[in-house]
C-alpha cells in the first residue's frame, strides 16, 4: 500500500498502518534529529517525541499529501523543544560525536566531515533546523520558512550566515578540489 | 563563486555523512507508546447562541385609591434602590447561547494554563502546573476554566478553576480513562464527558464543583461529539457509535434513546471511526439547522453538508466548487448567525478559510493568511473575529483574522491547545 493509504488508513485508527508508517521513516527521522540536536539520546527522545505526536494528532492532518513535511515539522519542533529545555537546565551540555570515526576516503572533495560536524555545533539550533531541512531533508526554502514560523527573508538570511559559518569552518583547500568540467564548458 | 556552488552542491551529501545511518533499534519502545496513545479527537469549544426569550406581561389596571397607591409607590421604590445595590455588587452573566462580549483567551504552554487579553496582548498565569494542563475552556457565563490534567497516557483527571485563578479543584473522583470530548454545556456549571469506564464508554456529566459522582446520559455508544441545541439546550446532538452503527444522533438533554439523523455512508472496519464523515457538526444559532462533513466514496472527497434539525433536507452547503477533487468542510457559523467560515482545499492550491453567508450562497470569500497542516479556529464572542491555531499538534501560534477586513494579527504568546475565548456580558 502507498503512503497515501497508510496515513488514510492510520488517521482512522489503524495502528498496524502507523506501524508500516514509522518504520519506514524513523531511521530518516533519527539521523535528521542527530543533525539538529548533536546528541544520540535527546535525537531519541526527539523521534519519539514526534512519532508519538504523530500518532495522536494525525485525525486532525486535513492535506494527507503534506504528510512528510508535517512529520518534518513535529520533528524540528520536537528537536528545539528539547534543546530549550536542555538549554534551561544548570549543566553544560556536551556534545558527543554524532557516529563512528568516518573511514571511506573524501579525498578530492571540498567539504571536510570532521570539520563540518564541528562546525554544525557552532551553529545556533534553529539555524542548524534551517540547515538541516534545506540540505538534508531537500526542502525548497519557502517550503522551510513556513515549516520552522519565520518569514522567508528570515530563513534566507539564516541559512546565508549558516552556511558562511560552514564555509569558513569546513572548507577545505579548494586548490586541493579542482571544479570538474561541466557540460562541455570550462569553470 | 565556484566555491561556493560546490560547497552547497557537496552539502548535502556531507551532511549525510555527518549524520550516518539513522537508528530505528528503538521503534518498538515508540509503538508501545503509540498503542496505549488515544488518537485526538477533533473536539473544539462550542459555539454558543443567542435565546430570544422575550415574555411580555399584560396586567389588567384597576382604579385604587390614591394614599395607598403613594405608600405602595414608596415602598417600590424602596425596594428597586435594595435591588440596585444588591445587583451592582453582581458580575453580570451573558446569555448561554448567542452573541456575547470578548472577553480573555485561556491557552496552555510547557503545561501551564494561561489567560491573555487579546486587546492589550498582557498575559496572566492562571494556574502554575509545571506540569501538563492541556485544552483549557471557560465556561459559557465566563466565570469558570475547565482543564485536563494528564495523568498518564489516556487517563486525565478533569480541574476546573475560578476565572481570577482562584479555587482550583479536581472535579472528577476517579481518573477518567481515554476522553474522547469534554465541554461545558451551555448555561450551566457542568460539563458532558465522553469517555470510558472498565472498557465501557460513557457520556457523564460532571458538576463543576464536584464531590458528586457523575451522572450517566448514555451507556455503550462511542461519542465523539455532543454539542447542546440552541436555543434552549433541551437537546443533544451526538457523533456517535450506538448499537454498531456510526450517525449523527438526537438524545433528550437527561439521557434517553438516541434518535438517528444521518448514518455514515463509509464503509469501515468494526474498530475504526468514520474520518471526516460526519465530523465537526455544529448547530444554526437557530437551531434550526445542523453543519456537518460527508465523505464522498466515489469522488474520495469532502463535502459540506447541512440539514434540517430534525434530519431531513440534507444537502450540499454551498456547491460552487467541484464536486471531486475538492476538500472542504469544518463549518464554523457564527455567534450572531451572519456566516459560516470553513476548510476549502482545491486540488492544486493551498488551504483556505472561506467565508460564506449562512444561508450557503456565493462563492465564499478567501480570509486570513495561507494555512497549511493542521489549524483550528474560533469565532470571537461578538463575531468580528476569529481566533486561529495554525498547528495545533505542535506549539503553534495564535492570531486573529478581522472577519471585516480579512488581516491577520499574531497574537503575542505561544499557544499548544484548542483555541477557547471567554464570553463576557456585552
Amino acid at each position: 500500500m502507498d503512503q497515501r493509504g497508510l496515513v488514510e488508513r492510520a488517521q482512522r485508527g489503524d495502528h498496524d498502518a502507523f506501524t508500516a508508517l514509522a518504520g519506514a521513516t524513523i531511521a530518516r527521522l533519527d539521523a535528521a534529529a542527530r543533525l539538529i540536536v548533536r546528541d544520540h539520546d535527546l535525537a531519541r527522545d526527539a523521534v519519539q517525541d514526534t512519532l508519538v505526536r504523530c500518532w495522536r494528532d494525525l485525525p486532525t492532518l486535513r492535506d494527507v499529501v503534506a504528510f512528510d513535511g508535517w512529520l518534518h515539522k513535529l520533528l524540528v519542533n520536537a528537536c528545539l523543544d528539547l534543546v530549550r529545555r536542555r538549554r534551561r537546565r544548570p549543566v553544560e551540555v556536551e556534545l558527543t560525536p554524532l557516529h563512528d570515526p568516518v573511514t571511506a576516503d573524501f579525498s578530492g572533495q571540498v567539504i571536510d566531515r570532521d570539520q563540518l560536524e564541528r562546525a554544525l555545533g557552532s551553529l545556533d539550533p534553529d539555524w542548524r533546523a534551517i540547515v538541516v531541512l534545506h540540505y538534508f531533508l531537500e526542502y525548497p526554502l519557502p517550503e522551510v520558512a513556513r515549516m520552522v514560523g519565520v518569514p522567508l527573508g528570515t530563513a534566507k538570511s539564516r541559512l546565508h550566515r549558516a552556511i558562511a559559518v560552514l564555509r569558513s569552518t569546513a572548507s577545505m583547500d579548494v586548490e586541493a578540489a579542482p571544479e570538474p568540467v561541466v557540460a562541455g564548458r570550462f569553470a | 563563486m565556484i566555491t561556493i556552488d560546490r560547497f552547497e552542491r557537496e552539502l548535502p551529501a556531507a551532511l549525510s555523512d555527518v549524520a550516518g545511518t539513522g537508528r530505528s533499534d528503538y521503534l518498538n519502545d515508540i509503538l508501545g507508546r503509540t498503542a496505549r496513545t488515544r488518537q485526538r479527537p477533533a473536539w473544539a469549544s462550542l459555539e454558543r447562541w443567542l435565546p430570544v426569550n422575550i415574555a411580555i406581561l399584560r396586567v389588567p389596571v384597576t382604579r385604587v385609591p390614591w394614599r395607598p397607591f403613594v405608600a405602595a409607590v414608596l415602598v417600590l421604590l424602596l425596594v428597586v434602590a435594595l435591588l440596585a445595590v444588591y445587583l451592582g455588587g453582581q458580575r453580570r452573566v451573558p446569555p448561554p447561547f448567542g452573541p456575547a462580549g470578548n472577553g480573555l483567551i485561556p491557552y496552555t504552554v510547557d503545561g501551564n494554563l494561561y489567560v491573555g487579553d487579546p486587546i492589550t496582548g498582557s498575559t496572566r498565569l492562571l494556574v502554575d502546573g509545571s506540569d501538563d494542563y492541556a485544552g483549557p475552556s471557560f465556561s459559557s457565563d465566563g466565570a469558570m476554566v475547565a482543564f485536563l490534567h494528564s495523568i498518564a497516557d489516556g487517563v486525565d483527571d478533569i480541574l476546573v478553576v475560578d476565572a481570577d485563578g482562584r479555587n482550583v479543584r479536581k472535579i472528577s473522583a476517579e481518573p477518567v480513562h481515554f476522553i474522547d470530548y469534554a465541554q461545558w454545556i451551555p448555561g450551566t456549571h457542568s460539563i458532558i464527558v465522553s469517555h470510558r469506564v472498565a472498557d465501557r464508554y460513557r457520556l457523564d456529566v460532571f458538576e463543576a464543583t464536584g464531590g458528586t459522582a457523575p451522572r450517566m446520559l448514555l451507556q455503550d455508544a462511542k461519542v465523539l461529539w455532543a454539542i447542546s441545541r440552541p436555543p434552549t439546550g433541551r437537546e443533544i446532538l451526538l457523533d456517535a457509535k450506538v448499537d454498531g452503527l456510526w450517525g449523527l444522533y438526537t438524545i433528550p438533554s437527561d439521557g434517553g434513546v438516541p434518535r438517528l439523523l444521518q448514518a455514515t455512508s463509509v464503509d469501515i472496519g468494526p474498530d475504526d471511526d468514520p474520518g471526516q464523515d460526519l465530523n465537526f457538526p455544529a448547530y444554526s444559532p437557530d437551531g434550526s439547522r445542523i453543519y456537518y462533513n460527508r465523505y464522498v466514496a466515489q469522488a474520495q472527497t469532502i463535502q459540506a453538508w447541512v440539514m434540517d434539525a430534525d434530519g431531513a433536507n440534507k444537502h450540499r452547503f454551498n456547491t460552487s466548487g467541484p464536486a471531486s477533487g475538492w476538500w472542504e468542510g469544518e463549518m464554523a457559523p457564527s455567534p450572531d448567525g451572519k456566516w459560516v467560515l470553513m476548510w476549502r482545499v482545491g486540488s492544486s492550491s493551498g488551504n483556505a478559510i472561506t467565508l460564506f453567508p449562512a444561508d450557503g450562497s456565493g462563492d465564499g470569500v478567501v480570509i486570513g493568511p495561507h494555512v497549511t497542516d493542521t489549524a483550528h479556529w474560533l469565532w470571537s464572542p461578538d463575531s468580528t473575529k476569529v481566533l486561529l491555531n495554525f498547528n495545533q499538534a505542535t506549539e503553534g501560534d495564535q492570531g486573529l483574522i478581522d472577519v471585516t477586513t480579512g488581516r491577520f494579527t499574531a497574537l503575542p504568546w505561544r499557544a499548544d491547545t484548542e483555541p477557547d475565548w471567554q464570553r463576557v456580558a456585552p
